[in-house]
Parts: C-alpha cells; structure tokens; sequence
C-alpha cells in the first residue's frame, strides 16, 4: 500500500468523482443547510467527522462480523444501525464534552443519519474492495469532497439574495441551476490523474 | 373516500415529495437518465414505501418513542434489502442499471418523512393508501425528469430512438449537470403553475 | 435524551423491542436470500454462457483445461476439435465494486469482443461501458502495447466522460485478459 495510490483515491473521491456534484450522494443536506456559509460548514465539520469514523466502524463490521458469519444480506441494515448509534454517540459524546461545538452543530448531527453519502461511502468502501486504511481514506476525502462543494455553493448563495432572476425560479430552482454551473466545472476535473 | 382522494391529491401534486417537499433528491438526479430507470426506481421507492407505511403503522403503539428512530430504519432496510435481492433474481438488467441507489433507498428521505410525519399517528390502512399516493407522486416526478433528460440526452424515449436523423442529442442532459438543470426548470414550472392559479384565485390548497 | 435517568426496566424493554424487530427483519431477509440465492447464481451462470458465446461466437467452451488465476479465469474456445482462443473472465474494480467481464482473445492475441456480466458503477455514467461505442475501441486490436487511457500512444482508449474509474477499470480489465491469454498460449496448446 504505497501513499502514491492513497493520494489518487483521496484527490479522486475530493475532485473527479465528487460525491455531491458527480455522484449525486448526499443532495439533501447540500441543498438544505446551504443558505449560509456558517452553518454550511458546521455541517461540513459533523459530516467529516461521521463519514471518517462510520467508514472505520462499518469495514470492521463487515469484515470481522458479517463476512466471517455468512450474513452479507444483513449489510446494508447492519451498515444504517451502525450509523444511526454512531451519531446519537457523537450527539451524546459532543453535549458533554463540547457543549460549545455541540450548540453549533447540534441540529444538523440527527440529520447525518439519513445523509446518503455516509451510507453511501460504506458501501462504496466494501464493493471496491478496499482496506482498511484506504477505506477510511475514501471515506475521509469524499467528506471533505462534498464539504468543498457545499462551502462553495454556500457562499454563491449568500450573493445569489442579491441577484434578480424570474419569480418562478424563486427559492429551490435557482438554486438547483447555481448547483447545475458548479456541477459544469467540477467535470473539468474528469479524466484528471495524478502519478500514473 | 372523500380522504382518501385528498390524500391522492396531495401525495402527486400539492405535496409531491420530489417537486414541493424536495425529499429524495439523490435518487432522483441520478436514476432518471433513462425513462427505464427512473420507473424502476420510482416502483421500487413506491414499495417499500407501502410496506414500512403498514408495518410501523401496525407498530406504532409497541415501540418507545427513544427508539423510534431506530426501530423505523431497521424495518426499511429490511424491505429494502428484501427487493434489492428480489430485483436481482427477477429483474437484473433493473437491479444492475439502479446499482447502488437500490440499497440506498434507506436514506431516502421520503421513507422515513412518512413514517414519522404520517405511519407513526395513523392506521394501517390510511398509511398505506399514504405510502400508494406519496408513491406514486415521487414515481410522477421521476418519470418527467426522466423524459425530459432521455429524449434530450440520449434522443430516444424508452430506449427507442426518436432522433430521426435530425437532432444530435445534447449529452449533457444525462450528466449530473442535466439532472440539476432538469429538476430546476421543472419545479419552476411548478411553481409558476401553482402562482398562477394562485393569482386567479383558484383552487389553493 | 433521559435515558441515562430512567429506571433499568425501561431500558432493558427499549433494548429488547429494537433486538427483536431486528431479528424479525432478519429473519425475513434469511427466508428471501434463501429462495432468491439460487435463482441469482443461476443467471450469473446463464449471463457468463451467453457473453462467451457473444465475444467468441460459434465455440463451445472445453472445460477441462479452464484455467483459475489469482486475477483471472481462462476458458479454452474449441472451434471443430482445434482450439480457436480464449475467454477470459476479469473483475476489475471500477467506481462502484467489480466489474464482471468476460473478454475474447484469438491466437493471434487480438481481441475479438467484450462483454460485461454485471457492474455497479453509477446509471447512466459509468454504465455507458457498455455501450459498443466504447468497448469496440479494443475490439480487433491488442497484439501491440497496452491498452491506456486517454493516452495518444498505440494502445489508446477514449474514456468515458465523467466516468473515468470506470473506463480505466474497464482498461485495465482487458490488459488483464490478454496477459493471461498469452500466458496460456506459452504454456503450449
């Protein structure tokens, strides 16, 4: 495992097949929480954090529990109760030990749970094959892949209140065609590879 | 009856999940590059969205409220898996075209919006006739995301070639960049739609 | 939240409700592996006939000589009792886990057609693999460099936009077949 191929797993889940504008995994939370930059990257902070542990926690349980007993139609219930527990335990961890990131992150950790990029990831994880240690850089970087475009698409929106545009594009519309435009130069990326 | 009309009413266009509520963004952007596809999905979401609607409506006075959350999860991933494995036996060019978002109809935020919002306060039947409606609204919206794309896209509507000749389809409509487009104008339509009939003062909700 | 406060009765009720629902669930999904389990290999057994006879029409496969390697599955084509090539089975990883191929390579180690089985990759983008656009790119070639991406060389390929995992895996998958199949022609017959 040499740190060249990390780097290209981490730079491909970060920009060449972004979980959000390629892949379309975890749209929910990046049109809802992203009307404000600040709470864009609270979001993005909880979503690094989960999608990092819950890419560790569910290669364990597959490999140590769900391969070794035989139960690989179990995965994908297996992988959502993992998730699940894992945020009530980061919600529950965050109120008594940071009680000051947790008032700032607090709304958006239930929310986690039904983001589809960390299911997303988990499966990914396993049908490619990876290790553990390139699992949990998958993991990591399409968190941060998906932070990337909604910190971007935050701060577009901030000015989008600004601009003027039909009164029935108002609201979601423009927004899913300022989201089309990001998409537009994120596949400038397609075909981008470091260290052949 | 009168409800029950209402509630169809409701589920395909004045609280279409896709296009009012804006739940279950990510299957619809990526399964409906093909009309195929996006019925596919659009049946299968509608399963197992009737199936969790009766079930945690028939178990909505036996599990505790901590663990609801929980509870409702488990029993979609269930169902889900159950048609991800049943597709793959009966319907394999479905199930290797919808590929991952088949099992990721758990996230699916409609599912767990209905049972909380809905299975969890009414009974069995109500909650079906909830999960057929909001089904078939999502299933709506699907479809019209996908013939937009699909003939823009790839020039064919169910596979079939409607380019004659003339037209060169534009690729990009099925690229994720087609999805965000198409879902866009669309709800914008709709909204125009619904600020029109407003303006005339006709039937609002 | 109160959890933590309330009584053990309460808690061990909360974890016995979430235990059984969970091993209902299970217990369905045991019952609908079990009837769908067969039904699935057999169609990955039909899939994988009817691709060798696309990529190498005309043959019938001599089991006897099938060749297992760590990365890959030869299977010998008998034309008329002479031996007319190969079929190569080869599961590259793509974007979204393996992709199932099956590819033929005559004597003269060029490649006569690709199939794919099965692969997860996303609708619509990574699928596009295996539309004949693509694939045919190899088809007829592959007695000279490998096959590369993008690059301008003998052995380039045009990807797929938007979808280059997938066109690299599928890359990768034949220059994979065909090593194996120049392996198996060295070992003689």
């Amino acid at each position: 495992m040499s740190f060249t191929s990390l780097f290209s797993i981490a730079l491909g889940a970060i920009l060449v097949e972004n979980y959000i504008l390629v892949q379309f995994l975890g749209i929910c939370p990046f049109l809802g929480v992203s009307k404000k930059t600040d709470t864009a990257f609270g979001m993005s902070m909880a979503v690094i954090f989960v999608m990092a542990v819950a890419s560790a926690v569910t290669w364990l349980v597959n490999n140590f529990l769900l391969e070794r007993l035989g139960l690989q139609f179990m995965q994908t219930v297996a992988f959502i109760l993992v998730i699940a527990a894992l945020v009530q335990f980061v919600e529950m961890f965050l109120q008594k030990a940071m009680p000051a990131l947790y008032q700032s992150l607090g709304i958006y950790l239930p929310l986690i749970t039904t983001n589809c990029a960390v299911l997303g990831v988990a499966l990914l994880n396993v049908q490619s094959g990876y290790n553990f240690i390139e699992a949990v850089i998958n993991g990591t970087a399409a968190a941060v892949g998906f932070s990337l475009a909604l910190m971007l698409f935050a701060s577009i929106r901030e000015r989008l209140e600004f601009a003027e545009y039909p009164k029935s594009f108002e609201g979601f519309p423009i927004a899913l065609i300022t989201a089309a435009l990001l998409a537009i130069s994120f596949m400038g990326f397609s075909g981008l590879e470091v260290f052949k | 009856m009168k409800e029950t009309i209402q509630q169809f009413k409701n589920g395909i266009w004045y609280q279409n999940p896709v296009l009012v509520l804006l739940l279950g963004m990510c299957s619809t952007l990526a399964t409906t590059t093909s009309v195929i596809n996006g019925l596919g999905m659009g049946v299968s979401t509608t399963i197992v969205l009737i199936c969790s609607n009766v079930v945690i409506s028939l178990l909505r006075k036996v599990i505790p409220n901590q663990i609801r959350i929980a509870s409702y999860i488990v029993i979609v991933a269930g169902f889900v898996s159950a048609i991800d494995m049943l597709l793959q036996a009966f319907l394999p060019d479905i199930s290797n075209s919808l590929g991952i978002f088949i099992p990721l109809i758990v996230v699916n935020c409609i599912i767990l919006a209905r049972a909380e919002a809905f299975a969890s306060k009414n009974g069995p039947f109500r909650s079906a006739i909830d999960g057929l409606s909001m089904g078939i609204g999502f299933t709506f919206a699907l479809f019209i995301m996908s013939t937009i794309r699909e003939i823009l896209g790839n020039g064919s509507f169910l596979g079939i070639d409607i380019t004659f000749g003339v037209y060169q389809p534009a690729l990009l409509m099925i690229m994720p960049v087609g999805g965000f487009l198409t879902l866009g104008c669309v709800i914008a339509a709709m909204q125009k739609i619904s600020n029109r009939s407003k303006e005339k003062g006709g039937s609002s909700k | 939240m109160n959890i933590i406060t309330s009584n053990s009765r309460y808690i061990v009720r909360l974890t016995l409700t979430l235990f059984i629902i969970t091993a209902i669930v299970a217990l369905m999904l045991a019952g609908v592996n079990a009837v769908t389990v067969d039904r699935i290999a057999q169609l990955e057994l039909e899939a994988k006939n009817a691709a060798m006879a696309e990529v190498m029409p005309d043959t019938t496969i001599d089991e006897s000589k099938t060749i297992e390697n760590e990365d890959s599955t030869v299977y010998y084509a008998m034309r008329e009792g002479e031996l007319a090539g190969f079929c190569v089975e080869v599961a590259p990883s793509g974007f979204g886990g393996e992709i199932s191929m099956i590819v033929g390579v005559d004597m003269g180690y060029k490649v006569t057609g690709i199939s794919i089985i099965s692969m997860s990759e996303t609708p619509g983008l990574g699928t596009r693999a295996q539309e004949p656009d693509f694939l045919n790119q190899f088809v007829g070639r592959g007695d000279s460099a490998p096959f590369e991406v993008g690059s301008s060389g003998e052995g380039s390929i045009d990807a797929i936009s938007a979808a280059t995992i997938t066109s690299k895996a599928v890359t990768l998958g034949v220059n994979t077949a065909l090593d194996a199949a120049a392996d198996a022609i060295n070992r003689g017959e």
